[in-house]
């Protein structure tokens, strides 16, 4: 006993093996039974045949691949919006001398996906609060139709609302350490100021920014609230067609839902792969 | 040293406690009621009026967890092996929620026959004790309420109600926008295409139907063209549905629609006199009429306090809760004992309780007017693929 807590490594991984455990396996578990049940197999609905019907009458239901391609496209839009406006507030930010400024743009990253749904709804919806300043000012406005909009305009301003202040989070601190010295050299080496942010700054955050974007579109792509609560009843995402599907009355639908679920691990999984030689490539970004 | 002695100090501390948590000892006398949670009156009325009767008269301590019905059956079936050690006892229910969970033994029984209250006061031969949505209830849930769809309209805005389908295909026509209804998925957009069905195809032509899906889309196939037809000229133009009823009363409140609908026929008086929605407010059926339900207390198969169940049921259907619950100032749930079981001064209670005050007596239909127009549920399983045509036919145009 007494070696291992000598022995630096080994007391290390003594120290995180508890925390380590719990997520490990909870997760294990849940992978597995979702594996289990997306195959057929739920003893306790007396089902207890593996059949992989569950997935091929996925692949080829229209509802499924629309909802499907709905959600690539609504996280595509967020995820693109957030990283380019995410980066400029980054470098405004890092430029900005306030600590107010500081600390207040962190602000969404702290609420929770619901309490920001609930924050753009009573701000969006048809008699919320920019409704009532259009108003206010005189401009008549029968409906805003931004909430329940079937392009999921709601959702990506959601997702824009939280996307945002984590990609300029992730970038801020490598923004920061292109001080004005740095600057001035470039500039005495020719540079313009378009170059020096196209060749010189972009480039240091590259890592960060297709990490962020990365890790925002995997949870764009199948976050549950936002299209509950902003998302228009048809086409739902693929978040809410499996918790639909999966609450079905008839519980053989559960095999369905754990079937989406399925899909939803995996395609996780290749991101995080990806997330993962992102992080072990050259090691960009660092001044 | 110091720091080896604090580890393991911490980490004895952290089985120590764990320990205790596991090994903590269940109090007996709790009993937890889980159902939908998503009205005011009803949580208020069980907190406040079921809560202490039962804990005063058989000293069971009462939890309410508000959860909706389709969570409460995930969290049956995964606890379903957990031998008399569930989180759940007793639960809201009825219709296709109670044919699934019987049919997969999620719940306990039968228990209706060891109910006290039950013999005195309901009639069991009846078919509110031994039918729920077509299906034989043998003794598995005791009938709690009795509720029926009505729709709601806004007198000043809407000064003549469509008294059936076509003349509601007409007003929407002439009036973009001015109505929507719930999905599919809520229980009150389901009784509202389940009425649609029943005036334009009636619910003879549909009640002894196989429960297949082919031969369900097929019968009800006209009604789910009406519905395509006025989407159109819906709320949204028809591209979404409000998720729930508590959505679309919000927007009948905001007066972006006329007409709201409930399963609960006394629901529009208390929102009318907590000036929630405008003195004008009335309620009306169609003529070919609206579905009409009891609801039920069913017990989990795994609950770890089968008898504070029974007695918590007990609670529930004693005359003073029932006369309380059909108060119309609380929750105005229509009682299930027999009129003719109670004493003259019960009688007299339950008379004063179903009287709304005058100011509010137009709000709401009368008892008698809402029996000539009742019309049974459907089958559960029915029920489950109807939503389900809906769902495919209307709300993602699938032929």
């Amino acid at each position: 006993m007494w070696f291992f807590l000598e022995n630096n490594k080994i007391n290390n991984a003594i120290l995180v093996m508890p925390s380590f455990l719990i997520v490990f396996s909870i997760t294990a578990y849940v992978v597995v039974n979702t594996l289990k049940e997306s195959l057929g197999l739920i003893p306790e609905l007396f089902l207890y045949e593996i059949t992989y019907k569950y997935y091929a009458n996925l692949f080829t239901d229209k509802i499924f691949v629309s909802s499907f391609l709905y959600s690539i496209f609504v996280a595509s839009m967020s995820s693109s919006l957030s990283v380019v406006l995410g980066t400029y507030l980054g470098y405004a930010i890092s430029k900005s001398k306030s600590s107010f400024t500081n600390i207040s743009y962190r602000f969404p990253i702290f609420l929770s996906y619901v309490a920001a749904a609930a924050l753009i709804y009573n701000t969006y919806s048809d008699k919320g609060l920019l409704y009532h300043m259009f108003q206010f000012i005189g401009i008549e406005i029968d409906s805003l139709n931004i909430i329940y909009n079937s392009n999921g305009l709601a959702v990506i301003l959601l997702n824009m609302f939280k996307g945002i202040p984590f990609i300029a989070f992730s970038v801020y601190p490598i923004l920061l350490k292109t001080d004005a010295a740095y600057k001035e050299t470039a500039r005495n080496l020719g540079c313009t100021n378009n170059t020096y942010v196209m060749k010189i700054l972009l480039p240091l955050c590259k890592k960060a920014i297709l990490s962020s974007a990365l890790v925002i579109f995997n949870y764009n792509l199948f976050v549950y609230e936002g299209f509950y609560f902003l998302g228009p009843s048809n086409p739902p995402s693929i978040g809410v067609l499996a918790y639909n599907t999966y609450l079905n009355p008839d519980m053989t639908y559960r095999a369905y839902g754990m079937a989406i679920n399925m899909i939803m691990i995996a395609i996780s999984f290749i991101l995080c792969f990806v997330y993962y030689r992102i992080l072990k490539s050259e090691n960009e970004g660092a001044i | 040293m110091k720091n080896k002695i604090k580890i393991i100090i911490g980490l004895l501390a952290v089985i120590i406690i764990g320990a205790i948590f596991i090994n903590r000892p269940k109090t007996d006398n709790t009993v937890t009621i889980y159902g939908w949670g998503g009205d005011q009156r009803v949580n208020e009325w069980i907190d406040n009026e079921l809560a202490p009767y039962a804990s005063e008269n058989y000293g069971i301590e009462v939890v309410r967890v508000p959860m909706n019905i389709d969570e409460i059956l995930m969290k049956l079936t995964n606890e379903k092996n957990y031998n008399n050690n569930g989180s759940i006892d007793v639960i809201w229910i009825n219709g296709e929620n109670f044919y699934y969970a019987k049919q997969y033994d999620l719940l306990y029984g039968p228990f209706l026959n060891k109910t006290e209250n039950a013999q005195k006061y309901v009639d069991l031969e009846g078919p509110e004790a031994t039918v729920d949505f077509g299906y034989s209830t043998e003794g598995y849930e005791a009938p709690w309420g009795k509720a029926q769809f009505v729709f709601v309209h806004d007198k000043e805005l809407l000064p003549e109600p469509p008294k059936n389908s076509e003349e509601l295909k007409e007003l929407v026509k002439n009036n973009p926008g001015i109505f929507t209804y719930p999905e599919a998925t809520d229980f009150v957009g389901s009784a509202f295409i389940r009425t649609v069905i029943y005036d334009i195809i009636g619910y003879e032509n549909i009640k002894d139907l196989p429960a297949d899906y082919e031969i369900i889309k097929e019968a009800v196939m006209p009604a789910m063209n009406y519905l395509n037809e006025i989407k159109p000229y819906l709320w949204k133009e028809g591209k979404t549905y409000p998720k729930d009823s508590a959505q679309l009363d919000g927007l009948y409140q905001d007066k972006d629609v006329y007409i709201a609908m409930d399963y609960n026929a006394n629901k529009a008086l208390s929102k009318v006199k907590d000036k929630s929605w405008s003195e004008s407010t009335k309620t009306f059926v169609w003529e070919k009429g609206t579905p009409f339900n009891t609801h039920y207390l069913a017990i989990a198969a795994n609950s770890p306090h089968v008898e504070n169940s029974i007695k918590l049921i007990e609670a529930a259907l004693s005359p003073e809760m029932q006369i309380s619950k059909a108060n119309l100032s609380g929750w105005g749930d229509l009682p299930v004992l027999e009129y003719d079981s109670l004493s003259v001064n019960e009688q007299k209670s339950l008379d004063e309780a179903l009287t709304p005050q005058d100011q509010y007596k137009n709000s709401i239909l009368s008892y008698d007017e809402l029996s000539k127009h009742k019309q049974p549920e459907l089958r559960a399983d029915l029920v489950t693929i109807i939503e389900k045509v809906w769902e495919d036919v209307v709300l993602f145009g699938k032929q």
